[in-house]
């Protein structure tokens, strides 16, 4: 029998692992290994039950152990105080989707349209943006089509080359801007 | 057990609080001139009395300077007995450390300024 296997020792590594049950599993075996490792060199192969005892003792208890293993483990906020944070995947989504709008339009209004909606609908259900972004990003995106609609309203008259880029334009970096503004956009801190 | 044990209780929350600062550093130094095994450590840290209640709690210690790469660890054959584990100063242990031995002095000055100055004024 070696040190490690004395009844005493058993029990007092017994009594840690039951109390360490907080620590994750790999960090509760190093803790043990490492006690198991020092008694091992510490109480050797000695027997006697006065030996171990002491160095149990000057071990220290295992409450003081555990408790000094729990001050070491990094603060891990609980899963309620964790602020809730939007996969990246979505905010790219929303911000790519509205960011599109302008160009789709280009294509047919029907994609103009559908991005739009599920662009929208994306941000407004979102808790990743405050309400501020959320108005100004919408107001960024709604832009082109009103633009568009007015352009060829009142332009339509006299409508050129370079009235037809600048609407363009607008139209394309409005809801470039909001998409830009929603991907810069820090998490809300809780 | 020991006279003057109960004493030493009753100022255990100031020096827990105080270590809790300081043990770290104090293990680095350890490891400045080698690699040291765990009880050699924590025999070291026992023979000066304020710097450790129970040995055991330095193990905690130990696996955290590892996982923050201060201290490297390797598993050696003993001639005489079972393996150790031996414990090693890293490069940014050592930078840790120099940084603590220069910030220390500083540190210690001015808590004994307090400590020790009078501060009644137009002294």
């Amino acid at each position: 029998m070696t040190g490690t296997e004395h009844p005493l020792v058993t029990d007092y590594l017994a009594t840690i692992e039951r109390e360490a049950s907080f620590l994750p599993a790999g960090r509760r075996e190093e803790l043990l290994a490492d006690l198991r490792e020092h008694l091992a060199v510490a109480v050797g192969d000695e027997e006697d039950p006065e030996t171990v005892r002491t160095a149990l003792e000057r071990l220290g208890s295992p409450s003081a152990i555990v408790a000094a293993a729990r001050a070491e483990e990094p603060e891990t906020p609980t899963a309620a105080d964790a602020p809730k944070e939007q996969p990246r995947t979505r905010t790219v989504i929303t911000a790519v989707l509205l960011g599109i709008t302008g160009l789709a339009g280009l294509g047919g209004s029907l994609p103009a349209v559908a991005a739009l909606i599920v662009g929208l609908v994306l941000l407004w259900t979102s808790d990743a943006w405050d309400r501020g972004t959320k108005v100004l990003a919408t107001a960024l995106t709604l832009a082109t089509p009103i633009v568009v609609a007015l352009g060829g309203l009142f332009l339509a008259a006299r409508f050129g080359p370079t009235e037809l880029l600048t609407i363009l334009v607008v139209g394309i970096a409005l809801p470039a801007t909001a998409a830009v503004r929603l991907l810069r956009t820090r998490p809300k801190a809780a | 057990m020991v006279p003057g044990e109960a004493r030493f209780e009753a100022t255990g929350k100031v020096a827990s609080q105080l270590r809790k600062g300081v043990l770290e550093y104090c293990v680095l130094a350890l490891l400045r001139d080698g690699p040291r095994y765990g009880v050699e450590i924590l025999d070291e840290l026992a023979a000066v009395s304020v710097m450790t209640t129970s040995q055991g709690t330095i193990y905690p210690l130990l696996s955290r300077l590892r996982r923050d790469g201060l201290v490297d660890t390797e598993l050696r054959e003993s001639a005489t007995g079972p393996a150790r584990r031996y414990y090693t100063l890293t490069a940014p242990g050592r930078t840790a450390l120099t940084e603590f031995a220069d910030s220390w002095p500083r540190f210690r000055d001015g808590v004994d300024h307090f400590l020790t100055a009078s501060h009644g004024g137009s002294a």
